[in-house]
């Protein structure tokens, strides 16, 4: 039972560091590839995003990698 | 509307809302405290801060879940659902508190990995009186502060409104853990009838009101059913039965729409506003505008789009008159699209 704890723990801090790594990326350059209503947004507006960017970062990478906007995805 | 992300929409009403509610809180946590230290000297400040803020955060929780069913029974209760994020936000940071310095206190001191400890500190799962109770507030605590972190504009509109909305019904999973955890926790050593009281009363509170407003609901629906129906059009009400500048809402054919009365004509737009899915119709027309009682996000009544520059859209129906009554096509025009409003004999 311990182990099985200690690996998820672990698979589980390495994913919110990954996301952590992104959010950097994310949140001073890639939101506003995006997301057009981020654009002139406040670095304190966006360091509110930082904790559901660490949760669905891999949202936001898919977007980035396909070019997709949530305004294109909407349409 | 859509606009530049800020950290927070300030207007007055919000300032107000949220120096009513931190007042609140404080007076709650101060409230618990004095009373601890009156009934319990002995208790140190550790425990005092994690037993003040569980207790606050939980009354906030009830707050919350019965501010929903209040308001349609009573429009009065309406003022609380605005800004009802900054209440969730408000329980997630008092939540976070108590499960990080309990973790502190009862997990971090050994030689395990203080989140490993949480699960296996305890494994006596068969025992009630023994049982585990940390896990279950581990897991509405993590479902809090899904929540909370996503419960800024952007995530609304980069999640889209159903997965949103859909991540924040959770918010029942975290009260049912809640329950556990209190229940399994707390109420095997505290003998104290209050929080006995409290937790079951508030249990059958909050599921009775939410089981009233949704039989009120169905009932609504089955007397609808009822009626005849002319060429595809459905019942609304009679007109006088809608207030001026109100609307009357109605479920047909698995649409939600609110049909609105104002300057002597009737338009009908879809129920659910496209900012947080708000109930438009709970709302009024304010200069000229449907106005969302909970953000107040505005559209026009005649083509249901939100006034320039904004760029939300609602789809719009057709209405009819038959003798004094209001009837409604429940097939949906796109969103955006004019109908020319009704006009009614006064």
């Amino acid at each position: 039972m311990e182990a099985i704890i200690v690996t998820i723990s672990k698979v589980l801090v390495a994913y919110l560091l990954v996301g952590l790594v992104f959010s950097v990326y994310f949140l001073s350059k890639g939101i506003f590839k995006v997301d057009k209503d981020s654009k002139g947004s406040s670095w304190l507006t966006r360091l509110l995003f930082l904790p559901g960017t660490l949760i669905f970062w891999p949202l936001f990478l898919d977007r980035l990698l396909k070019g997709d906007s949530s305004e294109s995805l909407k349409k | 509307m859509a606009n530049t992300y800020r950290p927070v929409q300030w207007n007055r009403q919000k300032k107000i809302y949220d120096k009513l509610l931190w007042a609140g809180i404080l007076l709650s946590l101060v409230s618990f405290a004095a009373f601890e230290l009156i009934f319990a000297p002995g208790v140190t400040i550790e425990t005092l801060l994690i037993r003040a803020t569980a207790f606050t955060a939980i009354i906030l929780l009830h707050i919350i879940l019965l501010i929903g069913p209040l308001s349609r029974l009573d429009k009065r209760f309406l003022p609380l659902l605005y800004n009802r994020r900054h209440m969730g936000v408000s329980m997630f940071i008092l939540a976070a508190v108590h499960g990080i310095v309990s973790m502190v206190q009862f997990h971090a001191l050994g030689d395990t990995n203080p989140l490993v400890s949480v699960f296996t500190a305890n494994q006596n799962y068969r025992e009630i009186s023994e049982f585990p109770f940390q896990i279950l507030g581990f897991g509405a605590l993590s479902i809090l502060f899904v929540m909370a972190a996503t419960s800024h504009d952007f995530w609304l509109k980069n999640l889209s409104p159903r997965i949103w909305k859909l991540l924040h019904m959770l918010v029942y999973v975290a009260y049912a853990l809640l329950i556990g955890h209190i229940a399994l926790g707390t109420l095997q050593y505290e003998d104290h009838l209050f929080y006995k009281v409290l937790l079951i009363g508030g249990f059958l509170l909050i599921s009775g009101l939410h089981l009233y407003t949704g039989w009120l609901s169905s009932w609504g629906l089955g007397l609808q059913a009822g009626s005849a129906a002319e060429a595809g059009y459905h019942r609304v009400a009679h007109v006088a039965e809608i207030p001026e500048n109100r609307a009357k809402m109605v479920f047909v054919e698995g649409e939600n729409i609110a049909v609105f009365k104002y300057d002597g004509k009737l338009s009908a737009v879809n129920n659910v506003c496209r900012h947080q899915l708000g109930p438009l119709g709970e709302g009024q027309i304010i200069d000229g505008c449907i106005t969302c009682p909970w953000h107040s996000y505005q559209y026009l009544p005649g083509n249901g789009q939100s006034p320039p520059p904004y760029e939300e859209k609602l789809p719009t129906y057709q209405l009819r008159l038959v003798g004094d009554e209001v009837w409604v096509n429940p097939t949906p025009f796109p969103a955006g699209t004019a109908v020319a409003p009704l006009s009614y004999p006064s």
